[in-house]
């Protein structure tokens, strides 16, 4: 892992702490230097990552996703309306989920697809509407210790910087698997199994991973799903005027 | 060829941004929002171990990560409408009745 990468992704999240800061004191003259400031930190960090490692379109387009991701992140947690918010959830749901099918993991990102920026991000949409946020969102967006609270995170983020950076690739999680070779990066087929009469080898494991590995699991999920279901029902039932047996 | 460490250090953005957005926030429904951010930069590493030591378990636990998830929203809203129904207001700290509880 490159060093200076490293600096320059702990950079980009310094200036994004201190968007956060500026945003909030709404002082406009230092709003336009620090934007300026992150992209620049942004273009350095995609120059660095395009020279040194794209190799091709898909690495082009896995640094890609995962900046689209990244920013439109930090616009969820920055948006003023929550509408806004779940429509750049969509977007960062949809960035993961091109990388995760970059990595081969082709019907899980499709779950995601489907049921993170399908199925929630609508609910969440119709719930905003029902909870009729038709006023103007506060003014005032942020925890009053917002700045520590911010500072503290990007201490934990420059942490786990600091662990990636320093930590040998030989070594990432090999020795605990306990496999032999290195895993610094995710070949084209990893999973590596026989053409099965042109069925996708990787699906086809995750099947059998499922249903025989892990099929107490699966069954708990799906006991999980009932529970949440009968319990969102319960919940949010017609009240009426004595019910004392109402949870709050 | 995806080195991990740039995909875990996408996961741990995305995780970090999440954590932010849930601590600092003041509109309850951003902070469930943020609170699916945090699940999506974890199943994003889940898959990169996954794919990168060659097994399949990880996309299973990606897969129920992402049931329970589910779960948490369908639970968690209608949670919040009732609080909402209740108190018309979206801001937690004018929750703190429930502290008592």
């Amino acid at each position: 892992m490159d060093v200076w990468l490293a600096a320059a992704f702990y950079g980009i999240a310094v200036a994004l702490t201190a968007w956060v800061v500026v945003m909030h004191r709404r002082d406009q003259k230092l709003v336009a230097p620090v934007a300026c400031g992150a992209v620049v930190l942004a273009i350095v960090a995609g120059y660095v990552l395009m020279s040194e490692y794209a190799a091709g379109p898909r690495d082009f387009a896995f640094y890609a996703l995962s900046f689209t991701g990244v920013a439109a992140g930090f616009l969820l947690i920055t948006a003023r309306h929550p509408i806004h918010g779940a429509l750049w959830l969509m977007l960062t749901i949809l960035s993961a989920s091109g990388t995760m099918i970059l990595m081969h993991a082709e019907f899980v990102a499709t779950a995601q697809m489907f049921l993170f920026a399908g199925v929630i991000v609508l609910t969440y949409i119709a719930s905003i509407m029902m909870v009729e946020v038709t006023e103007k969102p506060a003014p005032d967006l942020w925890l009053s210790q917002h700045t520590l609270a911010t500072f503290a995170i990007m201490l934990l983020f420059g942490g786990v910087c600091v662990l990636v950076a320093t930590t040998p690739e030989d070594t990432l999680g090999a020795a605990a698997a306990g496999i032999n070779h290195p895993i610094s990066t995710i070949a084209p087929a990893s999973i590596a199994a026989d053409d099965d009469g042109g069925r996708d080898p990787g699906l086809v494991a995750l099947g059998e991973s499922i249903f025989t590995e892990h099929a107490f699991a699966f069954l708990v999920a799906g006991l999980l799903l009932t529970v949440g279901l009968i319990s969102g029902v319960y919940l949010t039932r017609p009240e009426k005027a004595d019910d004392s047996r109402s949870p709050l | 060829m995806i080195p991990v460490v740039h995909v875990i250090l996408f996961g741990t953005a995305l995780f970090v941004l999440g954590l932010l957005g849930f601590l600092i926030r003041k509109n309850v429904l951003v902070m469930l929002l943020s609170a699916e951010l945090m699940l999506t930069g974890v199943n994003v590493i889940l898959v990169a171990f996954a794919q990168a030591h060659g097994t399949i378990s990880g996309q299973t636990i990606a897969l129920f990560a992402l049931l329970v998830g589910m779960v948490q929203i369908a639970v968690g809203m209608a949670v919040l409408l009732l609080i909402y129904r209740r108190r018309g207001e979206l801001n937690p700290a004018s929750w703190e009745r429930l502290r008592d509880w």
